[in-house]
């Protein structure tokens, strides 16, 4: 049987991503490079979102065949191995030679993302450990109320999108069954589901408290929830309160016809004037993730909708290799998140939304 | 409370003028229709924002190839009973009937003139999602027919969520709430597919199907035998426009179903 039409087309857009993603790692010199700018071209390399980038180049490796990615995310493998702190922590901040950053409790998790991955993929390597020292230094760090008072992003600041940082803890913990993790991330999940408020929203997920919060750090702390619920296998205490921001987010999807609105305020006031292209490929995830457990083709309609929103923001011909397969932070670029910027995690996250769709479409249709 | 309301998306509806056309020749025509023009700005800013300028392109370019005129199935049967234009304005003034048409269907002018009329049954063949007022204008008395099983396939794209969610393809006549398409339901019609159906021509016989379901419970209303019953089932998410990907899988299942 062929292929669905669409298929084709999300794979030239998937191919095109992950050359992006693999140039970003050249121009790092190990690391993937934090962004592309046309007005200051490549940044330093950003160890937090190279950690989580590995697991995105494992997957395409496995399902394209691609054994560049592979090589590239062993090869980013090694480069975070260097910079881990000897208590087992990474720093902040993007890699700037010789000017090291203080530990950063966000960062070391989205790295153990990485660890992990590459945990399962060669038990034997250096991987297990390395993400076991990161993860007992977060866990050591949790406060009996789920709080982190060291290595936090604004000083005193334990936003709700940690529900992110949670996850990698999990994930960690389901390799080294150490539960002194598993009770740390579970004491920071407890306390950011007791943030949600009446509207369904989580209460401190933007970067700023007070300020609307981007769909990026939206997405981060749903996708954290419900990742950890799964971990947990406990769905209705971490993957229930996040139902009512999913179901808001779907429908805004569909009537957006796939474009959301950039931020929200915590009763969901829109900030309408740009889409955080990120933030569209998180939700879409975010809503296909729930799909596997609500086996309901319009959660997936919406993701489609996301994904092609994206896509249609991404040039994958006619333009250089810097840009070929880029996706902007904002649409449009002069957009509030990540202004004039190409992010690499916004081409990560376009490129896990595309292979779970890709694979979700590639099932309904063989139905 | 007496006479029928017919409502209307577009003056140029087939099936909506054999829908009239059909109530007069069984005796209870319109007394009066309604058209909501579909060029205000708040529908086309909604049409834009939820099926995007390029399903909106694809269409106009759609009813402009030369496969647009192929007569469609409704159009065939109003053609039998001797209307030969879809323009609802044309055979209400060969039939004396009174059109009004306005921008909203829920502006304050229009559900006032409702609520004068009265009407004993109001038929909805198109003119855009009705609010409280206009509904208890009519006296919750509007008669719907829907292209999907209600309760599982409510919202837009009914027949391709229908074969998309496994589901079987029909109308649901059923009554108008405030809801989307979430009212007390009057009958469900199977339309099964044929060997060969396409899904614009399976939809063309849902629509038929539709129209035939409609005229037959304005008289039934008309006589007081309207008989409902509220949807039976959970009721499920509201389908929106389905997206290309997936309309893709839903005609290649449409095929595969037919040739198997």
């Amino acid at each position: 049987m062929n292929s669905p039409q669409s298929t084709f087309r999300y794979a030239e857009h998937l191919q095109a991503t992950l050359g992006w993603l693999l140039h970003s790692i050249e121009a790092g010199g190990g690391g993937s490079s934090a962004h592309f700018s046309p007005l200051r071209g490549w940044s330093a390399p950003y160890p937090e979102t190279t950690g989580y980038i590995i697991p995105t180049l494992l997957e395409a490796a496995r399902t394209q065949k691609d054994q560049r990615c592979q090589e590239a995310a062993l090869r980013a493998g090694q480069w975070l191995l260097s910079l881990q702190c000897p208590d087992g922590a990474w720093p902040g901040g993007l890699y700037v030679g010789g000017k090291p950053q203080g530990p950063s409790v966000f960062n070391t998790a989205q790295i153990i993302d990485g660890m992990v991955a590459l945990a399962r993929l060669q038990p034997e390597g250096p991987w297990m450990q390395a993400s076991e020292r990161a993860a007992g230094w977060l866990a050591a760090g949790v406060d009996s109320a789920g709080l982190w008072q060291v290595g936090n992003y604004r000083n005193g600041v334990n936003p709700s999108y940690y529900a992110q940082v949670a996850w990698p803890m999990l994930q960690a913990w389901q390799l080294s069954g150490d539960d002194a993790v598993r009770a740390a991330a579970e004491r920071v999940l407890a306390r950011i589901v007791d943030l949600r408020t009446p509207h369904g929203s989580i209460a401190g997920w933007g970067f700023d408290p007070g300020k609307p919060a981007f769909t990026h750090t939206i997405a981060y702390t749903l996708r954290g929830l419900i990742e950890s619920a799964g971990a947990l296998e406990n769905w209705a205490a971490y993957g229930q309160p996040c139902e009512d921001a999913l179901e808001r987010l779907w429908r805004k999807a569909e009537f957006g016809n796939g474009r959301l609105p950039g931020a929200f305020h915590d009763d969901w006031r829109p900030v309408n004037w740009y889409t955080c292209l990120t933030g569209n490929a998180q939700v879409a995830l975010c809503l296909l993730r729930i799909e596997q457990r609500a086996n309901d083709l319009r959660l997936v309609n919406a993701a489609t909708k996301l994904v092609d929103s994206v896509c249609a923001n991404q040039r994958i011909r006619g333009v250089g290799d810097s840009r070929r397969g880029a996706v902007g932070g904002s649409a449009p670029l002069w957009g509030r998140y990540m202004f004039m910027r190409y992010p690499n995690w916004a081409a990560k996250y376009h490129a896990d939304a595309l292979m779970m769709l890709m694979a979700r479409l590639e099932e309904e249709d063989a139905r | 409370m007496s006479g029928v309301l017919l409502t209307a998306g577009y003056d140029r509806a087939w099936h909506s003028v054999l829908i009239a056309e059909s109530l007069r020749r069984q005796g209870t025509p319109p007394t009066m229709i309604l058209i909501a023009y579909p060029m205000s700005l708040g529908r086309i800013r909604t049409l834009l924002r939820s099926r995007g300028r390029a399903a909106i392109l694809r269409y106009l370019l759609r009813r402009n190839s030369s496969d647009s005129s192929r007569p469609t199935l409704v159009q065939l049967e109003a053609n039998k009973l001797g209307v030969d234009s879809p323009s609802l304005k044309r055979w209400a003034g060969r039939h004396g009937v009174q059109v009004v048409t306005t921008g909203d269907l829920n502006a304050a002018s229009t559900v006032q003139r409702v609520a004068e009329l009265q009407p004993g049954i109001t038929a909805y063949s198109g003119g855009g999602i009705l609010r409280r007022p206009f509904i208890e204008a009519t006296g919750h008395r509007i008669l719907n027919a829907h292209s999907g099983l209600l309760p599982i396939v409510r919202g837009m794209n009914a027949l391709e969520w229908s074969l998309l969610l496994n589901q079987p393809t029909g109308v649901t006549m059923h009554l108008i709430d405030e809801g989307i398409d979430t009212g007390a339901v009057a009958e469900w019609i199977p339309v099964v597919p044929n060997h060969g159906d396409t899904l614009d021509h399976l939809r063309e016989r849902l629509v038929l199907a539709g129209v035939q379901g409609m005229v037959r419970w304005v008289s039934r209303a008309l006589e007081n035998r309207l008989v409902t019953a509220p949807a039976i089932g959970l009721r499920q998410r509201q389908c929106f426009v389905v997206a290309p990907a997936l309309r893709d899988i839903c005609e290649r299942r449409l095929t595969r179903t037919l040739a198997g």
